[in-house]
């Protein structure tokens, strides 16, 4: 059943990455994507390798759930890497077939790139299989916290997120029921050109959007009968709380930059050089 | 515990333009009396005002004249407002429009969290109400997980873990199938075993027999009030107020105007089992 999904992709296990503070895994994806891209140099990618194997081996998820993520972004990858492999100059030639050349730099380039997408996806999923939403809605809500002293309205994002959250499973049924509705009455979704095909979409967003509204007045009636004010004087159920295990991940990490960051200066082994 | 005297109501209607083009009477000198530890019924046909008077019941609404008095404090009174939304807490018609959390317990919490009760306090209420729902083998769960009856139990844990005096319940079986209905009444009856006031608004006659009091309401008036024996007596008023009197009720008529003599204050199924096996 189309309720059963699960939003963002959550995988289920008993693990330390998966108990560790949301906060701690949304700065730790953060420095980890950061540091794939300060400095080029073999020992930077052999050291996120290893981290990266460690991470996943620790965290019990299976390894194609943490590949899966890579298939949204297999074309993408492809075309930047054949368009880079063959447009950049620079260096000697190492390959020509007729008119198209790839030089010493088109592949450093080619290779560098693609190992930072492919890194940078398996990274943030590995955050995302490992946290629940909510945790992460938190999260987001405890980091982006300072800002409210600029007025952005954190708590309110915070909780649009999670409604959001709760209502994409109910909005994707409802969907399903009033297409069910419509092919009932014989609207044609499957045939003819894509602006035929665009124009038979309205008549489900329509009922869509006025059921989706209905819903968020009653909703809002709920929240007020419940006393909801916003977030002032509010307490939290599941406050975020740092434990000692966090700190240990936070000097972990804080380890890994700097080893990723001087073994980038100082041993700046290159691609080429092999 | 919540008073209503000659409470007035009204509402703007609006054109397509937006401008404000006339005025609709939704409820008309309404008094009612909701008594502490009492089940209240309000029925009446679609349209009829009475979910407005629900909402007037824990300030949603504000009486335009009149006064709402909830567990002894005015609604209009602006200061006492989160206390009267503590006191009357509000169970509405769609479950699925009520539940905010994404999980089960962190939507019982979601109350508590806004009152300001501090942590621990939350957990020991949270996990009270769900054992009193008998909702603790689904606390982990998504509530789309759910069914009909068990989200509109979650929604009354949910209030419950408020700690309020008075629940009021706006159709809460309307959407539900017969299962569903059944567990809910049976949460109500849980409720007022344990000293709370429920004011039921349904347009299920069954469900109204089991009540200390009933009101009927029409066209913004209470129309009708008594106890369920004094309202089912008189079948062709409830009918002329577009409901359908329960099935007992009108089976006791029927044999009554057949020449068996029926006490005519038999309203459930197994009072008229036992009257019908004395004779």
């Amino acid at each position: 059943m189309i309720r059963d999904i699960t939003i963002g992709q959550y995988y289920k296990a008993k693990s330390v990455i998966h108990k560790l503070d949301p906060r701690l895994k949304l700065v730790c994806t953060l420095l980890f994507l950061i540091s794939l891209f300060l400095t080029r140099s073999v020992m930077t990618y052999l050291l996120a390798t290893l981290w990266l194997i460690i991470v996943i081996k620790t965290s019990k998820v299976p390894f194609r759930f943490v590949i899966r993520g890579l298939k949204a972004i297999v074309i993408l990858l492809l075309v930047t890497a054949l368009l880079n492999l063959f447009m950049l100059k620079g260096g000697d030639v190492i390959v020509r077939i007729g008119k198209l050349t790839i030089t010493e730099s088109g592949l450093a380039t080619t290779i560098y790139l693609a190992i930072r997408l492919i890194y940078l996806i398996i990274g943030s999923s590995l955050m995302t299989l490992t946290t629940t939403p909510t945790a992460l809605t938190d999260g987001i809500e405890a980091l982006l916290g300072p800002l409210k002293r600029i007025h952005v309205p954190v708590h309110e994002i915070a909780m649009m997120m999670s409604i959001a959250l709760r209502f994409i499973p109910i909005l994707l049924e409802e969907t399903d029921k009033i297409m069910k509705a419509q092919l009932a009455r014989g609207a044609d979704f499957e045939n003819g050109n894509i602006f035929h095909r665009v124009k038979g979409m309205v008549p489900i967003l329509v009922p869509l959007f006025v059921s989706a509204f209905r819903r968020a007045n009653d909703l809002a009636l709920a929240m007020e009968a419940r006393c909801y004010h916003g977030g002032d004087g509010r307490t939290r159920m599941k406050p975020l709380h740092y434990q000692k295990r966090d700190y240990i991940a936070y000097a972990v990490m804080g380890l890994y930059m700097v080893l990723s960051f001087c073994g980038g200066r100082w041993l700046p082994l290159h691609f080429w050089v092999f | 515990m919540i008073h209503a005297k000659s409470l007035i109501y009204d509402y703007e209607t609006f054109d397509s333009e937006g401008n404000a083009d006339g005025v609709v009477r939704a409820l008309d000198d309404i008094s009612v009396d909701i008594n502490r530890g009492s089940f209240v019924a309000i029925l009446g046909r679609n349209g009829s005002g009475k979910s407005t008077l629900a909402k007037q019941m824990n300030a949603l609404l504000l009486p335009t004249s009149g006064t709402v008095w909830v567990d002894g404090k005015d609604t209009r009174d602006e200061s006492e407002l989160w206390n009267i939304r503590q006191s009357a807490g509000m169970v509405f018609q769609n479950p699925d429009n009520q539940i905010v959390g994404t999980v089960v317990e962190e939507d019982v919490g979601f109350g508590p969290e806004n009152m300001g009760i501090p942590t621990e306090e939350i957990w020991v209420r949270v996990n009270k109400c769900l054992k009193r729902m008998g909702l603790e083998p689904f606390r982990y769960d998504s509530p789309n997980t759910l069914s009909g009856g068990q989200k509109q139990r979650l929604s009354i844990a949910g209030i419950l873990a408020m700690e309020p005096k008075c629940i009021i319940m706006d159709e809460p079986t309307a959407m539900l199938d017969p299962g569903g209905r059944r567990e809910v009444m049976k949460a109500i009856k849980d409720l007022l075993a344990e000293n709370l006031s429920v004011v039921l608004i349904t347009h299920y006659m069954e469900e109204a027999v089991e009540a200390d009091y009933i009101y009927v309401m029409d066209q913004g008036h209470v129309v009708m009030a008594g106890t369920p024996v004094e309202i089912f007596s008189d079948i062709d008023m409830i009918r002329r107020y577009g409901l359908e009197p329960p099935q007992v009720v009108q089976v006791v008529d029927l044999l009554n105007s057949k020449g068996i003599k029926l006490d005519r204050s038999i309203l459930t199924t197994e009072e008229l089992i036992k009257a019908l096996c004395q004779r």
